[in-house]
């Protein structure tokens, strides 16, 4: 397995911060590297996803993100999906073969 | 920007990019694979708890991460009890990234001793990752069990792209043989009476070795050769011949039969000395004392493994639906499972002999070569059954 990399890391919302709906998430990847996004309960995932990708350089087809094994999608939020603080959404990577090597 | 979401069934979600990676030459995604899972699970074995198909993302998360702890709770709800559990291997991992080769590993608890079963259409290329991700799974499901895998030999795909369809066909079709298996039907469609059943059951599990083996027996000793002709070729007769298999005269029969002698029922039978027919009358024999609702408890289900399913699982009266046009038996059929000739790319011809040991000990793994349609044409259909969801669901006000 690769060294651990952690990081942590804001997603702007576009609103300010004003109140206390914010919770942190952690996005574990395959690699193990794990990233911190605080995020606004409300706010869509989408949100978060798009941030993960750009700050993994990924382009966003090519991550599955999963909440206790399933698959989310962008239009979740935290709320809808019950996550708390600390809790984590795996970042998988899209899977593809044909039989070439 | 996320790409659109075309459609979501039961969480497995389909992008607008994943479909054309059924079109012909493609490598196919896990996305489509995690909704053909999802719709197998749904569809074909509706309320069976007892099997679980993983999905590619979550396959990958148990193969990579580490940390037992945090991977049970990632494990779906009860996946501790499932007796079979389907597991796609991708090859791709923190290196190589998306992989390029799909392949089919099964836990199968079924019986004593939990095994593992491989089976991969381009000569065991991801042998190392299937086994990796047995030893995980031996250690996050079974409890650090030292698990067996048998590798099985299977279709084999003749290009570079068509993995992920073999991997679609092979578990299409063991999902729907086990559904099948647990399914309730009775011999002519017709259920028995429930408290015959119990008692019925034990004595098939006693006997059902030794049923098998002398029907084998009959089955080589007893052809000549138009029959064995006839047997090789039993899907080009359904083809000519797409009305109910029995004659409208031996259906009228089978109608009379029903509350008739076992006796009668026979004779029905030997009028067929096609393959159909023949395989009818082994099945029919195995299946004096058909099943019930509702779905057994597989642990002590006699068929599981063991040449039983066969013949039902060849006895095929109804189109490729599974719908039978006496609307009394209903099982799942593979759509994948050419009726005609036509499309059929892969090997030959149905052949008895293949069961015979060893293979008889695993038949309920046993993927006929002449089972499988063009890999060309699964594609369509898969590609079909996504449209139909994309618009069912763009119908749908969000």
């Amino acid at each position: 397995m690769d060294n651990n990399a952690n990081h942590s890391e804001d997603v702007k919302d576009a609103k300010p911060d004003t109140t206390t709906e914010h919770i942190s998430i952690k996005v574990a990847s395959s690699d193990n590297s794990e990233i911190m996004f605080k995020i606004k309960r409300s706010t869509k995932l989408a949100k978060l996803m798009q941030a993960y990708c750009s700050r993994t350089g990924k382009s966003s087809g090519t991550v599955r993100f999963l909440v206790d094994g399933e698959r989310i999608t962008g239009e979740s939020t935290p709320e809808s999906l019950g996550l708390e603080d600390g809790d984590t959404i795996d970042a998988m990577t899209e899977q593809v073969g044909g039989g070439q090597h | 920007m996320q790409e659109p979401l075309l459609f979501t069934y039961h969480g497995a979600s389909v992008y607008s990019s994943d479909p054309p990676s059924l079109h012909e030459g493609s490598w196919v995604k896990d996305a489509i694979l995690a909704f053909y899972f999802e719709y197998l699970t749904h569809e074909i074995l509706k309320g069976d708890d007892t099997v679980l198909l993983l999905k590619p993302s979550l396959v990958q998360l148990l193969r990579l991460q580490p940390g037992d702890e945090s991977l049970s709770s990632a494990l779906p709800p009860g996946t501790h009890k499932k007796i079979i559990v389907f597991i796609p291997i991708s090859n791709g991992d923190v290196r190589t990234g998306s992989g390029s080769h799909w392949s089919l590993l099964v836990l199968c608890r079924h019986g004593d001793t939990p095994a593992f079963h491989y089976f991969d259409s381009k000569a065991n290329a991801n042998y190392a990752h299937a086994l990796a991700t047995k030893e995980r799974m031996d250690q996050v499901l079974l409890g650090g069990m030292q698990t067996h895998m048998h590798t099985h030999s299977c279709p084999q795909q003749e290009n570079g792209f068509d993995c992920g369809i073999f991997l679609i066909l092979f578990i299409d079709i063991l999902v729907r043989r086990y559904a099948d298996l647990r399914l309730p039907v009775a011999a002519e469609g017709k259920p028995l009476p429930p408290a015959r059943i119990s008692q019925d059951r034990q004595k098939r599990t006693s006997q059902d070795r030794s049923i098998r083996t002398s029907q084998d027996r009959s089955i080589r000793t007893s052809q000549d050769r138009s029959t064995r002709t006839l047997q090789d070729r039993p899907r080009s007769l359904n083809r000519k011949n797409p009305t109910p298999r029995p004659t409208p005269g031996a259906q009228l029969h089978r109608h009379q039969h029903h509350g008739h002698s076992h006796g009668r029922h026979h004779h029905h039978h030997h009028h067929h000395h096609t393959a159909l027919g023949r395989v009818h009358c082994h099945s029919h024999s195995l299946r004096q004392q058909p099943q019930q609702q509702p779905i057994q408890p597989p642990m002590q289900h006699p068929y599981f493994i063991g040449i039983p399913y066969f013949p039902r699982y060849l006895r095929r009266t109804a189109d490729s639906t599974g719908a039978d046009p006496d609307g009394v038996v209903r099982r799942p059929v593979s759509p994948f499972i050419q009726s005609g000739t036509e499309g059929k790319t892969l090997c030959s011809v149905f052949r008895p002999d293949m069961l015979r040991a060893p293979e008889i000990s695993h038949t309920f793994w046993w993927i006929d070569y002449g089972d499988l349609c063009n890999p060309n044409m699964a594609r369509q259909m898969l590609l079909a059954l996504v449209n139909q969801h994309t618009n069912q669901y763009a119908d749908v006000p969000q």
